[in-house]
């Protein structure tokens, strides 16, 4: 029992402590501020908005840990959609249309896993160009105006069970297959190891290029999921969709705790950072501000509490550190 | 003993050499050839793209972009990245309008305000990153929102129209063969930094710590120091897109800005500004490329190609820029 | 041993070519089954170069190779473990944030359905680590958190789980390692020869490669200059044909201080994190000490921590009698104090600068002109590059280059240079001739002289025992962070050297 207690509250975790205090703290706050806010109605909504950025950041936890950036995926859902929403009024046929809209994201991300594995591009520039070139694309599609999709999509997708969508349980899914693929399999052990130290996962005969594509390909399928998810909720494709969803995700991930330089994060860390983002935006648009207040609280809030983070974790790893040294200065001693 | 060690170390020296050499010379080659390959084929292909009144437009369209790419690309030498470009363009156009056009503040104040504004953003940004030690994707993102939040709390719902006969002149009246004073604006920022990154101090260490950052830091180069400065330089000259921006279009809106930032990655990266390799790139070229991506647009827009399938094209330019960057350099 | 079975290695012409430098020049060898190659030369020869060439690391430019008398083609590393080809690398290529049994068995991991196996993992690191007779290991304790020595040993135990080992390699095994731990792994290698196993063993420690091996191959830039019948060899033929000259015709000192140079760096109690451990050492002007020792012994954290690259460093620390502690390298240069560190790639050269801007980096102030706007003076910036060219031994036509295309004496060169150009007192070096051919570093070594003889105080940190001796006027040996002993050159022996670096006693001067 004690074991749990000092794992618990070991150094590692204080990030987490923190983002769990922050969240506490943005809660009260808002209920300070507008009381009668969080209900259960509202929590659903939060949950119904934000299914899109938890299926997203969920991928992207495996990305930022291989050491890679994805800034593709708002763009793609938006034209993931524009094809399935092309796609079923040129045939008719939902089950077609998705298939399509799911194959395209599926695709993408084949295409820039493949250029950046092995042709070996820089990541940030290849989704940086997906990000501009699917927006374009899907902006295209019907010049900027929604697709309609009928409303075959809409009835699954937004059946209601005491308030609660589909979406609900898919998140629960998603996040529990993602942490066992991430912390018990091949999969997630190499995705650990190509963002540790590149040069030794090829030295021990890991296929960086699979395991790289896989990490892309698990993106595209999670933004295929959103996009279905998201034209279902409106019954078209919009070509605004997820209009500053990656960074949003990418945020969520560092938020949740995990670092930027790769090599170590956890998909429940990224689950915590997701209702943190999930709270803040809410709660800020709750408060009925205009845009340019929403904008300026939000980047004052990111960068106070990546600031904090930053602090805070170079306390804790010099503390670690001066207590490994002493340890291995105790051994020292004592094996002389 | 010669300093080469014998034959066979002479040889490779010079092999070395000369591989390096030819690369360096395609490098410039290349992307002049491609700049002249696309006027060429442009004015063969369109009957109006040669007009001198379309190459005049060609030009304007690119000033704001092209000062604006002038910090983007210092800032990525020194081996960080600027997001926050767009918004501090927008943040600086407000500034000026407001003042001129609402609070009628002489153009010279209003222009200080702007140009101060913007380079706080800057400092912000090289504090972020250098000092607090923020990686230059998040430090820039949230600057980005912080700017435009600024920017769309003084400009409110409304557009503002700004007829100040400065900005007028700016924008209409004709110097340099046929080309406005803001084109012209545009060129001398390009001169004048282009020549101090070669003979200035700063230049030099700019490179070094994109080049190397722990060599840098070891030869006695504040790496705190360089940061923050370019930073400030890329908000500065984003002001200064921002002035030129209300010159041209005489009109602010909360959109605008939008986006700008990747266009000026754009620009950096097809003039050769290297990903591979920290450090490698030159400001003037990136005019190149600015010019290079100008006509580009120019041309699909005087065939008609709606601006949306533009987009799509402008992101398979970077991929093909990034993919030359890597054939010519090689794996990082 | 069958003379009419083909041998199970065969490397025939092998040649690697990369840009700028011709690692391998047609290389052959042979080894036979059962049987212990050594495999020596200085840094540079190529020795780790053919090494990553046969464990899929690097793709050849040319040659073959034949296990068991068919060819094979070694395409990556995965390949190689196909091949029953195992390497311990020299630089460790452990995952620092993965655990030891993770880090054992990384790439081949058992699984269950698809999740990995744990159990299975964890025993497979037990049994292997108990074969090897180590039991200090955790399984599960994070490799980032164990020290060199062990992690050395991580490192051997990963080789030790191939199913079907034909071909070994270890690349430096022993660095690290103390005695008790030097025994344990001949233990385990002649084990595995007797089982048929052959084994390529790398090592600069030539007492070494002659005591365990049967044979041995002599490289020097990227060719064989010589194979030898180990038990018919001495060291010192080993180091002549390494070397390719006699011993007592290498290096030797043309100038020493007079006994009367001032004190110019004073360490007392230096302190360097649990890494260093009260140090007490003295350097005078004109005089140039070498610290040594095993790898992990500190000597690369005394070295940083003086210049100004360390963090928790506590004690006294003088330049030219001024008491302050460097707390960045921008400080220590203010101090007088300058670094070259041992990756001169990675923290030394801007790779696309030209010789010239990389020899001025740290003068910047130096050649600028006109006190108000400040512009670098180009023709006052080469008339003091090509002067300090002068003085390093670089030809002036390369001063236009970028440096990326030198070879690895003119980069090391290079930074010689930069510092003779911002006129250091106190210049360290961390094995400063590492990649460098025989040529370039007997230039180094007088260009370190002349420093000295102009005044700079001299702190070198190599693991080239011999090298040290021929450079250097006083020895200091760090032993586990404390200071084992400062020996006189003239007076020892590379054994009480050696003897001290692991731990024993020897008379000090």
């Amino acid at each position: 029992m004690s074991a749990i207690r000092s794992k618990l509250f070991a150094k590692s975790y204080i990030d987490t402590w923190f983002l769990l205090i922050m969240t506490g703290a943005l809660l009260v706050a808002f209920r300070i501020v507008q009381p009668g806010w969080l209900n259960g109605h509202t929590v659903q909504n939060l949950v119904i908005q934000n299914t899109p950025l938890a299926l997203v950041a969920m991928a992207m936890t495996f990305s930022i840990i291989s050491r890679y950036i994805d800034l593709s995926p708002g763009s793609m859902i938006a034209l993931s959609g524009a094809v399935i929403g092309l796609v079923y009024t040129a045939q008719g046929s939902l089950a077609l249309a998705i298939g399509a809209g799911v194959g395209t994201a599926l695709g993408a991300g084949l295409l820039n896993g493949l250029l950046v594995s092995v042709v070996g591009l820089n990541a940030v520039m290849v989704t940086l160009a997906a990000f501009i070139w699917a927006r374009g694309l899907s902006i295209g599609a019907n010049q900027g105006n929604p697709i309609d999709v009928g409303s075959g999509l809409g009835t699954v997708v937004n059946a209601n069970w005491h308030g609660f969508t589909l979406t609900a349980p898919v998140v629960v899914v998603v996040y529990a297959g993602g942490w066992l693929l991430l912390a018990r399999t091949k999969m997630g052990r190499y995705t650990y190891a190509m963002g540790g130290d590149p040069t030794a996962a090829r030295r021990a005969g890991i296929s960086t290029a699979l395991y790289t594509v896989l990490i892309f390909l698990l993106m595209g399928a999670m933004i295929g999921l959103s996009a279905v998810i998201t034209v279902g909720q409106l019954g078209s494709a919009q070509a605004t969709a997820g209009l500053g969803l990656e960074l949003d995700a990418i945020i969520a991930v560092v938020i949740g705790g995990t670092r930027l330089a790769g090599g170590e994060g956890s998909v429940g860390r990224t689950a915590l950072g997701v209702i943190f983002l999930s709270i803040l935006n809410s709660g800020l648009l709750n408060l009925g501000l205009t845009d340019s207040y929403f904008q300026l609280y939000r980047g004052l809030a990111l960068l106070a509490v990546l600031s904090v983070q930053i602090v805070v974790r170079r306390v804790t790893d010099e503390e670690e550190r001066r207590k490994r040294e002493q340890e291995q200065l105790s051994a020292a001693l004592a094996a002389a | 003993m010669s300093a080469d060690a014998g034959i066979a170390g002479r040889r490779s020296l010079e092999r070395a050499v000369v591989v390096d050499q030819v690369r360096r010379f395609a490098d410039t080659l290349g992307i002049v050839a491609i700049a002249g390959a696309l006027l060429l084929g442009f004015g063969l292909t369109s009957s109006q793209f040669l007009l001198s009144g379309n190459i005049r437009n060609i030009f304007v369209q690119i000033s704001v972009v092209g000062v604006a790419a002038i910090g983007e690309t210092l800032v990525m030498l020194a081996g960080g990245l600027d997001l926050s470009v767009g918004s501090v363009v927008l943040l600086s156009e407000v500034i000026c309008a407001d003042l001129t056009a609402t609070h009628h503040l002489p153009l010279g104040v209003a222009l200080l305000a702007a140009l101060g504004a913007a380079g706080g953003i800057g400092l912000l940004n090289g504090v972020l990153v250098a000092v607090v030690g923020i990686e230059p994707i998040l430090a820039t993102l949230g600057t980005l929102l912080v700017a435009a939040g600024l920017a769309k709390l003084i400009l409110g719902l409304r557009y503002l129209q700004v007829d100040h006969p400065v900005f007028n002149d700016l924008a209409v009246t004709n110097v340099l063969f046929n080309l406005p004073i803001m084109v012209a604006v545009m060129l001398g920022l390009y001169l004048v930094v282009s020549i101090a990154m070669r003979v200035t101090p700063f230049g030099r260490m700019v490179y070094a710590v994109g080049g190397n950052r722990r060599a840098a830091r070891l030869s006695g180069l504040s790496l705190i120091g360089v940061t923050i400065a370019v930073y400030v330089v890329a908000g500065v000259l984003s002001g200064i897109a921002g002035f030129l921006n209300v010159a041209q279009i005489g009109l602010v809106s909360q959109n605008d800005g939008m986006g700008l930032e990747f266009q000026a990655i754009i620009a950096a990266l097809v003039g050769g500004l290297s990903v591979t390799s920290g450090g490698v790139g030159r400001v003037e070229r990136t005019l190149l490329g600015a010019l290079i991506v100008g006509m580009m647009t120019n041309y699909q827009t005087i065939k008609g190609i709606d601006p949306s399938f533009q987009q799509a094209f402008l992101g398979g330019l970077l991929v093909a820029a990034v993919l030359a960057d890597r054939v010519l350099r090689g794996r990082q | 041993m069958s003379t009419t079975a083909p041998p199970l290695l065969r490397i025939t012409g092998m040649t690697k070519r990369f840009p700028g430098t011709l690692a391998l020049d047609g290389v052959d060898l042979v080894v036979e089954r059962g049987t212990i190659h050594g495999l020596v030369g200085e840094n540079g020869a190529g020795k780790s170069t053919l090494l990553k060439v046969l464990a899929g690391d690097y793709r050849p430019t040319a040659g073959r190779i034949e296990i068991d008398g068919e060819e094979v083609d070694v395409s990556s590393p995965r390949r190689a473990h196909e091949l029953g080809i195992g390497i311990v690398y020299q630089e460790l290529s452990l995952l620092t944030n993965l655990s030891v049994a993770h880090n054992i068995s990384l790439g081949f991991e058992p699984t269950n359905a698809l999740a990995i196996d744990e159990r299975s993992l964890a025993h497979t690191a037990t049994r292997v680590l108990g074969r090897m007779g180590v039991t200090s290991i955790d399984p599960a304790q994070k490799v980032g958190k164990i020290p060199l020595a062990e992690r050395q040993l991580v490192e051997i135990a990963k080789v030790l789980t191939l199913r079907q080992p034909r071909i070994l390699i270890f690349d430096e095994p022993t660095a690290a390692l103390g005695q008790a731990d030097v025994d344990r792994l001949f233990r385990i290698v002649e084990a595995l020869r007797d089982e048929g196993v052959a084994i390529i063993f790398v090592s600069h420690r030539y007492r070494e490669v002659l005591r365990i091996c049967d044979r041995a191959t002599v490289l020097r830039n990227g060719r064989v200059v010589g194979e030898v019948l180990c038990a018919d060899t001495s060291v010192g033929q080993l180091v002549e044909l390494t070397l390719g000259q006699k011993v007592a015709a290498a290096f030797h000192r043309e100038w020493r201080r007079d006994e009367a140079g001032e004190p110019v760096l004073e360490l007392a109690g230096l302190h360097v994190g649990s890494r260093v451990r009260g140090v007490e050492l003295t350097v005078h002007r004109g005089e140039i000490v070498s610290v040594c020792g095993l790898l992990g012994s500190g000597q690369n954290q005394l070295a940083r921590a003086v210049a100004g690259d360390a963090t928790d460093v506590a004690g006294s620390l003088r330049v030219n009698g001024v008491e302050r502690t460097p707390r960045s390298p921008r400080e220590a240069l203010r101090l007088g104090v300058a670094l070259i560190t041992e990756n001169r790639q990675e923290e030394g050269l801007f790779p696309d600068m030209a010789v010239r801007s990389n020899i001025s980096i740290a003068s910047l102030p130096r050649i600028v002109v006109n006190r108000v706007l400040r512009l670098i003076d180009g023709r006052r910036e080469r008339r003091l590059a090509a002067d300090v060219a002068a003085a390093t031994g670089i030809a002036a036509r390369v001063l236009s280059r970028r440096v990326k295309v030198l070879s690895g004496g003119n980069q090391q060169k290079s930074l010689l240079a930069r510092w003779l150009m911002r006129r250091a007192d106190v210049l360290v070096l961390i094995e400063p001739t590492r990649g460098v051919d025989v040529g370039a570093k007997l230039e180094i070594y007088r260009e370190l002289e002349e420093l000295a003889r102009r005044g700079a105080a001299v702190l070198v940190v190599s693991t080239d025992i011999l090298e040290t001796m021929a450079l250097s006027d006083r020895v200091a040996v760090l032993y586990q962070g404390q200071l084992a002993g400062i020996f006189d050159p003239r007076e020892v022996t590379e054994q009480d050297l050696l003897l001290a670096m692991q731990g024993g006693v020897a008379a000090p001067a």
